[in-house]
């Protein structure tokens, strides 16, 4: 019972995920955005899966060009919330 | 009449109406008949505001007629991408989705002011979806056209912006430049473009796409006319978070100064990889009218461009999140798919872009201390034709739509104000960029006004349709 009740407190309202697309193309990244499309409630259709894998291919290329350039830690981002 | 009203420049209209040689009425009519008989050619334009601007051009006679000042763009007609506010229309982005939203109840605040300096909006124009693009393809209302020849792209995402000047349809328009959207259609359609300091120009009132990156600014046929518009759009506005509590700065007194004390430098590296010859002649005549014999590297562009990129994906995804949502199959298939990919790009990754930026800002305004201007191409080629879907870049084959705007997206990543400056090779136009410190457009605009009396820059005449 106790169980049961903290089980109900822990639930949090979220939208139903939608329910995502066959993989279709065989990309390598068609788990991931598979599993991105669910988390983020985007319903997919199959014939988008190429592009959107070819985009997201891209935008990982382009971000790990940027991630792999050495920055000191206290290096602060350019979007610094001011109170 | 002492002008033409469908070829001159707005410096020329404005004078034209403070002489009493024009009035207002006029000119608004002529531009009704141009836009009329050109536009189903151009496809620049999706609203024609004709009563409005006829009422408006009435009541500018009026004040005239009374002996009243005229301002300083008294009776010049203009046109606005259509992601800026018109009371009375539903404000587009390019988009099928907004169709759907409620008229806008107030005019965008840089309209507002064009119009307290005496410009008579006209209408609104064509542009890519949501201004995700570089093409001015619009898939919903077509593309816009290059007056320089039909069959290519205006480029994007203000193609409609581009194409109206480059069209003498109207002598001055409005775009928005995220990462190149005002400096690549004005370079495909030989125009002169200015993308002021970011948090320069207020965006109230106007369709965001990545707001850390959205700038407003004009396109012309002029630097007088880019200065004149420039001028009348500037100063603080609460409604825009970004826009900088500064005072305004005219630039319109200070274009005749000339280049004396100037030190301009020509971006070397990244800037010439994947250039094409048109490109590297166009710069190559600007630094030698200028004078410039020294190259400048704008350190780790490369990377600038890629971080842009990034924070543009994923900033546009978390704006367009629940359209994705509900309405994904009204999206512009390239946009959509873009979109969708910007959303699923890890917020580390995104973290690191930005974190990247401020540090890449430091290392250019370095720069600014030994040089007061960059040169740089404003597009690796000259308009590519309508529909092309890639082209080869530094011997690889790239995407259109995405990579038009190289040589744009490492500067606007920073804020720096550029004017675009059309140099009229044949048969096609390119535009190169004047770069120069934050706040400096006074630089950057007598640099290209400079151009413009040598006659190396102008924009040149359209192709009759």
């Amino acid at each position: 019972m106790a169980k049961a009740r903290r089980s109900r407190a822990n639930a949090r309202p979220r939208k139903r995920a939608a329910k995502a697309a066959p993989v279709a193309t065989g990309h390598p990244l068609d788990d991931f955005i598979k599993a991105a499309a669910h988390g983020l409630a985007l319903p997919l259709k199959p014939e988008w899966f190429p592009a959107i894998a070819a985009n997201l291919e891209t935008n990982l290329r382009l971000a790990a060009l940027v991630a792999e350039f050495g920055l000191p830690d206290e290096s602060e981002p350019a979007a610094v919330f001011t109170a | 009449m002492a002008i033409n009203p469908i070829s001159a420049t707005a410096a020329e209209i404005a004078y034209a109406m403070k002489a009493g040689e024009v009035c207002a009425t006029v000119l608004v009519e002529a531009t009704l008949r141009a836009i009329h008989m050109r536009d189903p050619v151009l496809n620049s334009f999706t609203a024609v505001t004709a009563e409005r601007a006829r009422a408006r051009a009435e009541a500018i006679d009026r004040d005239q007629a009374r002996g009243l000042p005229s301002g300083p763009l008294a009776g010049v007609p203009f046109a606005v991408k259509n992601l800026f506010d018109v009371e009375g229309l539903a404000t587009l982005a390019g988009s099928k989705i907004n169709r759907a939203r409620a008229p806008a109840a107030r005019d965008a605040v840089v309209i507002e002011r064009l119009e307290s300096a005496g410009a008579i909006l006209v209408g609104t124009l064509n542009m890519g979806e949501y201004a995700y693009d570089f093409t001015g393809e619009n898939i919903h209302d077509g593309p816009s056209r290059n007056p320089h020849d039909l069959s290519r792209m205006t480029g994007g995402s203000s193609g409609g912006s581009a194409a109206a000047v480059a069209g003498r349809l109207v002598p001055l328009s409005l775009g928005s430049d995220t990462n190149g959207s005002i400096r690549v259609p004005a370079s495909l359609c030989g125009l002169f473009g200015l993308k002021p300091t970011y948090g320069r120009l207020p965006r109230a009132r106007t369709f965001p796409f990545v707001a850390s990156l959205d700038h407003l600014g004009p396109l012309a046929r002029s630097t007088v006319d880019l200065a004149l518009a420039y001028d009348a759009m500037q100063g603080p506005d609460p409604e825009d978070a970004a826009c900088a509590d500064r005072p305004i700065e005219p630039v319109t007194s200070l274009l005749q100064r000339g280049l004396d004390g100037l030190r301009i430098a020509v971006a070397g590296g990244y800037f010439r990889a994947g250039a094409s010859r048109e490109a590297v002649v166009a710069v190559d005549r600007v630094a030698a009218a200028l004078g410039v014999n020294q190259d400048i590297e704008i350190p780790e562009a490369a990377r600038a461009r890629a971080a842009a990129y990034v924070i543009t994906a994923t900033e546009g995804a978390a704006l367009h999140l629940e359209r994705l949502r509900k309405r994904a199959p009204d999206f512009d298939p390239a946009v959509r798919d873009r979109l969708i990919a910007g959303a699923m790009v890890p917020a580390a990754l995104v973290t690191k872009a930005q974190i990247f930026r401020r540090w890449y800002r430091a290392r250019v305004l370095e720069l600014f201390e030994k040089v007061d201007a960059i040169l740089a191409p404003a597009t690796p080629c000259t308009a590519p034709s309508i529909g092309q879907k890639t082209f080869v870049l530094d011997g690889e084959e790239l995407p259109v739509r995405a990579n038009l705007g190289i040589y744009t997206q490492p500067i606007s990543f920073i804020g720096l104000p550029v004017v675009a400056v059309p140099v009229p090779l044949a048969p096609l136009p390119i535009g190169v960029q004047i770069i120069t410190a934050p706040w400096r457009e006074d630089v950057a605009l007598r640099i290209a006004y400079a151009l413009e009396e040598m006659g190396v820059a102008a924009a040149p005449e359209p192709q009759p349709n």
